[in-house]
Parts: structure tokens; sequence; C-alpha cells
């Protein structure tokens, strides 16, 4: 295990959740009168006497507590799936948590990759090991904190079951992230990763619907009386896939080198650069009627017959070798490639 | 439970303290106006079928219908009349349609704060499709008008369901 594992802040863990601020997200217009809210009822009666009208009376109030309904909501925002090669590493899946109850409350995470029965067909996503903190269980779970949409590495916080279960305001949504690695699985295998949230108040996990958590109210302070479960087991799932492409294909293109016209490698005018373009696959399977393309930009002009490709010279006609340059774009036609493979092509152009 | 009671109080003292005024005056009137509030609870009786109660209701969540219940007494000597009831539709909860009660009574409804009362039929609001009758949603107040003279000792019970929102 690197040092870059334990990278993690445990302040901004707390910080996180001891100001409520991992980013939540408003996610509906949810009209639920607050828990602990009091709805109080008072009659007022005007009466005469001998038809002489009295002082108005009233009647003390009638007061009910509003309590507190627990009621998380779960959905996968990736849909339909995540496209991943095989192998790969650090894919993101991205689930939306939303608090449909009335008051604020706190949930735990857990995930379950590739969650048994095994459908044929379907791979177990791993937990990423890169993002997995503490290499639990539950590891590689972010949390939405820059309030910037998608996951970006160092900015959304790990979660921590135990240390910063997000606490989310009635109504409010907070965006969760679940990093996995795919080892080498068949193509269009699908890896699924069911996420299940559960209500942190006590006595709420694993509750039926209608259970009257008796004078325990939030957590929280919400100032309700009691807390009524009404999702099942006071917890939501939801499950986001994956599913292997085969092939991981992977293209760069750089400058080689440079040649200017006084002996150096300056880029001016007149200059030469080479390019390499690197086509690498990777994973299982054949990537057929392969073709690369590279448009020349208006300020550079194609050096004829500087094509290569593995090293070996190609003419730019339209030929039988795989290349040609035709239209001002550079194409090899690399027709059907197993993986793995990794094919070089380099050109030259001038600098206008 | 400790926390809850303390919101409880609180929340009775603000409410005294708001309507001190009527308060007073009902301690030297002649008619003396209670309200409860109630939920339907699906019970067991000692013939061990189940059954509907009204317990009362302290604590509720959102959507449940709570029925509150106004009683009103002649505790003078003399017989009362023009005996008027005004309930303000409760902060938080909706009216259920048709569920107002009360012997004796007519009843209207106000959907301009209290300013003007009427029959459900009559109470007519503007939308871009033209008037239209005023929905139960938008009530907010209730009235019933006791037909009868109260003699000293009688009493009289009026009702009405409101949905927590």
């Amino acid at each position: 295990m690197s040092n870059t594992k334990r990278k993690f802040s445990y302040f901004s863990y707390a910080l996180c959740a001891w100001l409520f601020s991992c980013f939540a997200i408003p996610v509906s217009a949810l009209a639920a009168t607050p828990a602990g809210t009091l709805i109080t009822n008072t009659a007022i009666v005007n009466y005469a006497i001998g038809g002489t009208p009295q002082s108005p009376m009233s009647s003390l109030a009638a007061v009910v507590l509003v309590d507190e309904i627990i009621q998380p909501v779960l959905t996968c925002q990736s849909l339909p799936s995540v496209a991943v090669n095989s192998p790969s590493i650090n894919d993101v899946l991205t689930f939306l948590l939303s608090n449909g109850g009335n008051g604020s409350e706190s949930f735990s995470i857990a995930r379950s990759n590739g969650p048994l029965p095994l459908p044929a067909g379907n791979y177990t996503p791993i937990n990423s090991v890169a993002y997995d903190p503490l290499n639990t269980p539950t590891g590689a779970i972010f949390l939405e904190t820059n309030n910037v949409a998608g996951f970006q590495p160092g900015a959304d916080l790990a979660y921590v079951p135990g240390m910063n279960d997000p606490v989310i305001a009635a109504g409010k949504g907070l965006v969760v992230y679940v990093l996995s690695d795919t080892s080498n699985v068949p193509a269009n295998a699908q890896g699924d990763v069911l996420l299940i949230v559960t209500s942190r108040t006590t006595g709420a996990a694993g509750a039926a619907v209608a259970t009257r958590l008796l004078g325990v109210g939030d957590n929280l302070g919400n100032g309700a009386g009691n807390a009524i479960v009404v999702t099942p087991r006071a917890e939501a799932a939801a499950t986001c896939s994956y599913v292997a492409t085969g092939l991981g294909f992977v293209m760069n293109k750089s400058v080689l080198s440079v040649a200017d016209p006084l002996g150096g490698a300056l880029l001016m005018p007149g200059a030469v650069m080479t390019y390499q373009i690197t086509v690498n696959l990777n994973g299982v399977g054949i990537a057929s009627g392969l073709v690369v393309s590279d448009p020349i930009p208006a300020n550079l002009t194609y050096v004829p017959g500087s094509i290569s490709v593995g090293g070996a010279a190609m003419t730019d006609a339209i030929d039988a070798d795989v290349a040609q340059f035709a239209t001002n774009t550079v194409s090899v036609s690399l027709g059907n490639v197993a993986a793995p493979a990794s094919v070089v092509i380099t050109f030259r152009a001038t600098i206008n | 439970m400790q926390m809850s009671r303390m919101f409880v109080s609180v929340g009775l003292v603000a409410l005294l303290a708001g309507m001190s005024l009527p308060s007073f005056a009902a301690t030297n009137g002649s008619i003396k106006v209670a309200s409860i509030a109630q939920i339907e609870k699906e019970v067991v009786g000692a013939d061990g079928k189940k059954h509907i109660a009204l317990v009362p209701a302290d604590k509720a969540v959102p959507g449940t219908a709570v029925l509150f219940t106004n009683t009103f007494e002649n505790i003078g000597s003399k017989a009362a009349g023009n005996i008027a009831i005004n309930n303000p539709i409760p902060a938080n909860t909706e009216y259920q349609a048709g569920s107002a009660y009360g012997a004796d009574s007519e009843i209207t409804f106000s959907i301009d704060g209290g300013k003007t009362f009427a029959a459900p039929e009559n109470l007519k609001v503007k939308t871009a499709q033209g008037e239209q009758m005023a929905k139960p949603s938008a009530y907010t107040h209730i009235r019933w008008s006791y037909q009868k003279q109260l003699a000293p000792g009688a009493t009289g019970e009026v009702g009405f369901r409101a949905v927590i929102k």
C-alpha cells in the first residue's frame, strides 16, 4: 500500500460532518411540514347576552407536534451504465442520496460489489484501490464536497463510516460517487454496484415501515417527538452498473522532434515537426476496421512521403499499404487488430 | 423525551402570551370554549377485533388527518345568543373538504384571512380560466353560526378535520 492512499484529511471529514456542509443540493420542493413544528388550533367564540355582544372567548390551543418522517431515497445517476475498459481503474458511478423526510437526517452508506446471486455474465467490480484510503469493504465512496459536478480527486472527500456520515436537510440531496476497478473480464460483461443508505437515527436501521421510535426523536435535535420509519428498514438502495467494452483503447499524439531551418529545435516558420501517434489496445477482443485519421491543421503543411507505421515507411497514395495522405488528412487503416496491441505512427509537417 | 417536552412547553407559553387578551376575557365570560385534537387509530378491542378509535393527537406525521373538536358551554346564568365560533385553519394544515360539522349551526368559510365568510359554493377565486370555486386548501377560517340560544349549563360541539401538510 502506497502513501498516496493515506493522503486524506481527517480534519476535513470532521469539518464536513460538523458543518453539515458536504454539499447538499435541493432535490424537490417538498412541502412536508418540518419535524418539530407545533400545529396549534384555537377556537374563538363570539356571543351576546340579552342582545348585548360580549367579549370574545378563546379556547386554549390544541397542540399537535409534527413527528419526523425517516425516508431516504437513493437513485442511480449513471444511466444506462458506465462503459469501462478491461482492465480499467477508477471508473466512477454516480448516485443521488435524497432526504424524502421532513427533518435533517444522518445516513450511513455501504456498497456491495456484484451483489449475490451474481447474474450470469456479470462480473464483480473491485473497490478502486487508488481511492480506497482505508482499504475497507466500504471503501472508495466519495461525497460531493466542492459542489462541482463530477468526481474531483482531492476535492470530493472520501466517505468513512462513523466519521463523516452525511447529514442531509429535509428535501435536499447529496451526490455520492463510487469508484471501482475492473479486472480482465469478457466483453459486454456487466458489473453492478449496490449502494445502500440507512438512517442513523437510533433504532431506525432494519426497522419495519411505520415503526415509531418512541421518544427518540431525531439524533440531531429536530425537536420532533417521534421518528416514524417510512421506507422499509429505514434504508434505500440503488444499483449502478458498469459494462465492460472488452477493449481498452488509448491514443496519444505527441511531437517527437522539431528541426528548424537553422539546424536547431525552435518552433518557427519553416521548422519541421515530427509527430508520433501511439495507439494502444488493451483488454480482450478485436478492434475491427480500426482507422486512425489526423487532419493537418491550417498552419502546418504535411511533408510528402513522411508517414511511417511501426517504423516502416509508407506511401501517400491510396494503394496497397495501410497509410495514405488525402484531403489534407493523414489516415492509417489498421483493419482488424487483436488486443493487446500497440501501433506507432509518425509523420512530419512544416510550420507555415 | 426530555427534549420534546421542553419544546411543547415553550410552544404553549408562546401561545398563551400571544393571546393574553382573549384568555383574560375567558375568565370573566359566560361561555367556555375548549379545543382538542384527535386522530383515528386502529385499535384491538376487548373482543379481539380491530376497530377505529379516536385517540389524542399530541404527535403526528405529515399526511395525518387530525380531528379538531371545539366544545362550548354556557357557564353563566343567562341564555346566550348570536353565538359564532371562529376557528382559523391551523398553520401547516389543509382543511379536509366536507369535514366541518356542528348541530344547529350554519357553517361558512373564509378564504381572505377571516374578513369575509361564505358557503363553499359562494367562495370564488379568480383564475386564468375565469372565476372558480375556491379549493378547500385555500380556506383560512371556519365559522359556525349557532342558530339557537344556549341555555345556562348547555353545551354544544363543532369540529372539522385538517390534514398536516
